[in-house]
């Protein structure tokens, strides 16, 4: 039987260990929107502990999160050397030499409730169509490494596209502290060396520090990375690993200085036996291999990606080891893990920071009254999983929709048996360009696009209401696209003057 | 195949309305110089009133009528909210409109149930203008700026609205052609070769029956629907307002999966994807009304809804949700669930706030609802 409402015991308290980007994140998060309702927060660090610093590069959603817990954006860009980002580079992944860009908005105006991809299908053959990059705002922006804000005009061409940001993580976990020391987050330097269960209910009591100091807390967040110390070391929870469709295990970070101009997107090349992302910040460019230990050396990778440095390092390479997949809850018993202690997606789309975040959300959205926990969990679970299940499924379209053959791991991941699911949605975009449509799910129907186009897979034919239209409309529609989209793009400023002249730039560090 | 080489054919097999929603919907989408649409109307002679769901203004704006023809041709009323007859006796009413607003990330009833808690509160409904304006026997239409959301479906006739229908059928080119099937004969491939109506035998490039059709022989609806070139657009929920939705966003479903040829494997896949999905939350909601046996065990989606609901007064929704979160409240309370809880995020506000918001938000309904009827009543 469950306690009534009014026997249960008032939440009162949060212990949240670790103080990287989850955690800090998560302590702004719920001290900025719970801080006033007689919860007490306490985040636990310890110094010695380093941090991975995840998700340099972000999705748009983090504009939200910065806003709702009452962040300015000229403050955050200016503490974390932050550039604005309008989407992601993918080169060599439909095959060696391609490129293209799957932006943070959409290609063309849809028509009739018919996709514009539909029109450009039909149209591509005829000589000035062109490409679809050409109808999209963004691309064309990255591609001439332009960037404005977008229009709050819904009628206007640059209102079609949203941003994010590429900054420094390792620069942001101290700017929230700040931030949410200020709302009344208390911070306890320690390293947890015990955690005690309740022997009744399995929850945590306590976790005790290496100076014998002792935290009791009612609802415990797990924000210790993948070494998972409460939701694994304490609770078993389980892990659900993906490497059979996701094989990268590796991962090898190293800086370097800035060369060429500052572009406002992620680069991520396909390598032979994984990828490397370069990413620009006003400071440093981050750079990285994610790779398949299974088809690459340690040593190769490394030398791939120091190779392919566009500046001098600045530091020595660090190598981390993963396993992609989930905890079997996210959620178990008072503990909650957020960040890389619940799960891990290599960061091929930037989603990092972003699962950070719809923890957090999610967290808010469920946060108990009470210490009785149960449905809260349940539900918080059931939504988190489908947000990570919907991203793996979009990660291994990357990997899956392509034509190398050019060496054992790609070989491996072209020919990979894929879920039912999966193999659904690429047959329905392959005959007519259909793309499956979900109410929850972070990427929507223009994002399979771009990847799915961007890597070669082209439908055989088109939506026939297209023919509604008259060719000649058609063609005259497109026309004008091409024409608004490029002019609007001629307009913008160049990204990194923009970030100079308006106030944006920190101190060089 | 069809006569002409160049004009593909497209016969609707129906009965009244579920006949000429799909061919009028159809009509306005397909280039008429490239499909000729016949109907096969099998007739319907039952003279009882469908509810429409808000909904259907897509289909309407579609096939280009708008209120005042609904009224004019198919003597439609609108209506707020609608009735549904419960298995425990009671009536649970459930409003297409929004119970206050929403404030600071948290449903206006997460503030209503604090303030209700601490005895301040009335009872729910009396924030839903939907609720109270169907109440009051009166009609807004849309709800102005800075009150809750309200929106509007019709009561109509199904003679009328079929005879409506049709009309706009016609008008777009749409053929009636007899109105029995003696026969559909399948090739071995699984494609309808041949269709004979009336003494007369066509050959129809796709067919679409839609509705409880009833055919000469037993399994042809299912053999129908198996084929490359056949669908059955299904409308079985008996819940009010769920025939006509049922076919509109089976016939919004086919549209957007219109097919060349034939369909593939992974077309029909997806169509018949998306139906079991959207049945799967109709038929959560029938058996939280009208089941007697209420037994929610194999439906954890029901489950969850009445779980969480119960817990802390949120609604979860599913992917493809065909009701409203407003009307998954009102049912839910109709059952007597009462929340234990309310958000978290409620009590960033103290109890005074939430109490003086609730009440300012009561005042304001009412006073809408108050001019309303007094307007309607004067004029």
């Amino acid at each position: 039987m469950r306690a009534d409402s009014n026997t249960d015991k008032k939440l009162t308290s949060v212990v949240i260990i670790g103080g990287g980007t989850a955690g800090w994140m998560t302590a702004a998060g719920l001290a900025s929107m719970l801080g006033q309702t007689d919860l007490s927060i306490t985040l636990i660090e310890s110094e010695q502990i380093g941090v991975v610093g995840v998700g340099e590069a972000t999705l748009p959603h983090i504009r939200f999160f910065n806003e709702t817990i009452g962040i300015r954006e000229a403050d955050f860009m200016a503490a974390t050397s932050a550039t604005f980002k309008l989407g992601i580079e993918f080169v060599d992944w439909g095959k060696k030499g391609d490129s293209y860009i799957h932006p943070f908005g959409d290609f063309g105006l849809a028509n009739q409730g018919v996709d514009f991809h539909q029109y450009w299908r039909k149209a591509m053959d005829q000589p000035d169509t062109g490409p679809i990059d050409l109808y999209s705002l963004p691309v064309i922006a990255c591609r001439h490494g332009k960037f404005r804000p977008p229009s709050e005009d819904p009628r206007s061409v640059a209102s079609t596209y949203r941003y994010a940001y590429q900054f420094d993580a390792v620069k942001y976990a101290p700017f929230l502290r700040k931030h949410a020391e200020g709302r009344g987050v208390a911070r306890i330097e320690g390293k947890v060396v015990d955690v005690r269960l309740d022997n009744e209910t399995g929850n945590i009591n306590a976790v005790t520090l290496e100076n014998g100091a002792t935290y009791s807390a009612d609802l415990f967040i797990d924000c210790t990375g993948f070494f998972g110390l409460l939701i694994e070391k304490a609770l078993a929870t389980g892990y659900e690993s993906w490497t059979d469709w996701l094989p990268c295990d590796r991962a090898i970070a190293v800086p370097c200085e800035s060369a060429g101009p500052l572009l406002p997107y992620t680069r991520a090349t396909a390598d032979s036996a994984g990828w490397r992302w370069r990413i620009p910040l006003q400071h440093r460019t981050g750079n990285g291999h994610v790779y398949a230990s299974a088809f690459s050396a340690d040593c190769d990778a490394e030398d791939a990606l120091v190779q392919n440095l566009e500046g001098r390092m600045l530091a020595d390479p660090r190598h981390l080891r993963f396993s992609t997949g989930k905890r079997r809850k996210l959620w178990n018993r008072n503990c909650i893990a957020i960040g890389l202690s619940g799960g891990f997606l290599e960061p091929l789309e930037s989603t990092s920071i972003y699962l950070i975040q719809e923890g957090i959300t999610k967290l808010l959205e469920h946060f108990p009254q009470t210490t009785d926990l149960s449905d809260d969990a349940e539900e918080y679970n059931r939504l988190m999983d489908l947000e990570f299940e919907r991203i793996r499924d979009f990660l291994i379209l990357h990997y899956h929709a392509t034509e190398r053959d050019d060496s054992e791991f790609w070989n491996h991941v072209r020919t990979m048996t894929v879920p039912d699911s999966f193999a659904e949605k690429m047959e329905l975009f392959a005959k007519r360009g259909r793309v499956v449509r979900y109410d929850h799910g972070l990427f929507l129907p223009p994002s399979w696009v771009a990847v799915l186009l961007g890597q070669r897979v082209l439908p055989d034919e088109y939506d026939t209401r297209v023919d509604l239209m008259p060719e000649a409309d058609i063609q005259e529609h497109m026309r004008r696209l091409r024409m608004l989209m490029s002019d609007t793009a001629a307009k913008m400023d160049d990204h990194g003057q923009y970030l100079a002249a308006n106030g944006l730039m920190g101190a060089a560090k | 195949m069809s006569g002409s080489e160049n004009i593909r054919s497209l016969l609707i097999i129906g009965s009244g309305v579920s006949a000429w929603l799909p061919a009028a919907m159809l009509a306005a989408r397909l280039p008429r110089a490239a499909w000729r649409i016949d109907v096969c109307d099998l007739g319907d002679t039952r003279a009882d009133t469908l509810l429409a769901r808000p909904y259907i203004c897509r289909a309407h704006d579609l096939i280009g009528i708008d209120d005042a023809i609904l009224s004019r041709e198919a003597s439609a009323r609108p209506v707020h909210a609608f009735a549904i007859e419960t298995v425990r006796g009671n009536e649970a009413v459930l409003p297409f409109g929004d119970y206050g607003l929403p404030f600071q990330g948290a449903a206006f009833n997460q503030y209503w149930l604090r303030a209700h808690r601490a005895g301040k509160a009335r009872p729910l409904a009396d924030y839903n203008l939907a609720l109270r304006l169907a109440k009051a026997g009166s009609f807004l239409g849309k709800a102005p700026n800075g009150f809750p959301f309200l929106d509007y479906g019709y009561q109509l006739p199904r003679q009328a609205y079929g005879a409506l229908l049709k009309h706009v059928a016609s008008r777009a080119g749409v053929n009636a052609l007899s109105k029995s099937v003696e026969r559909v004969e399948l090739s071995e491939a699984g494609s309808i070769d041949k269709v004979t109506l009336g003494g007369k035998a066509l050959s129809p490039d796709l067919t679409v029956c839609a509705g409880s059709t009833v055919l000469p022989e037993a399994d042809l609806l299912l053999r129908i629907s198996q084929s490359h070139n056949g669908i059955h657009i299904k409308a079985a929920s008996k819940l009010a307002g769920l025939e006509l939705h049922q076919l509109q966003t089976g016939t919004m479903r086919l549209m957007s999966l219109w097919p060349g040829d034939s369909f593939t494997r992974a077309e029909k896949a997806e169509f018949d994807r998306l139906y079991r999905a959207e049945m799967d939350r109709i038929e959560d909601m029938s058996m939280l009304l009208c089941d007697e046996t209420g037994n929610a065990a194999d439906r954890p989606a029901l489950q969850r809804k009445r779980q969480v609901f119960a817990a802390r007064g949120r609604i979860p929704t599913e992917d493809y949700e065909v009701f409203s979160k407003s009307e998954w409240l009102a049912a839910l309370s109709s059952c007597d669930i009462v929340s234990r809880q309310y958000d978290r995020l409620v009590d960033r506000m103290s109890l005074e706030q939430t109490i003086s918001m609730v009440t300012q938000i009561g005042n304001r309904v009412d006073q809408l609802v108050d001019k309303n009827t007094t307007t309607r009543r004067t004029t």
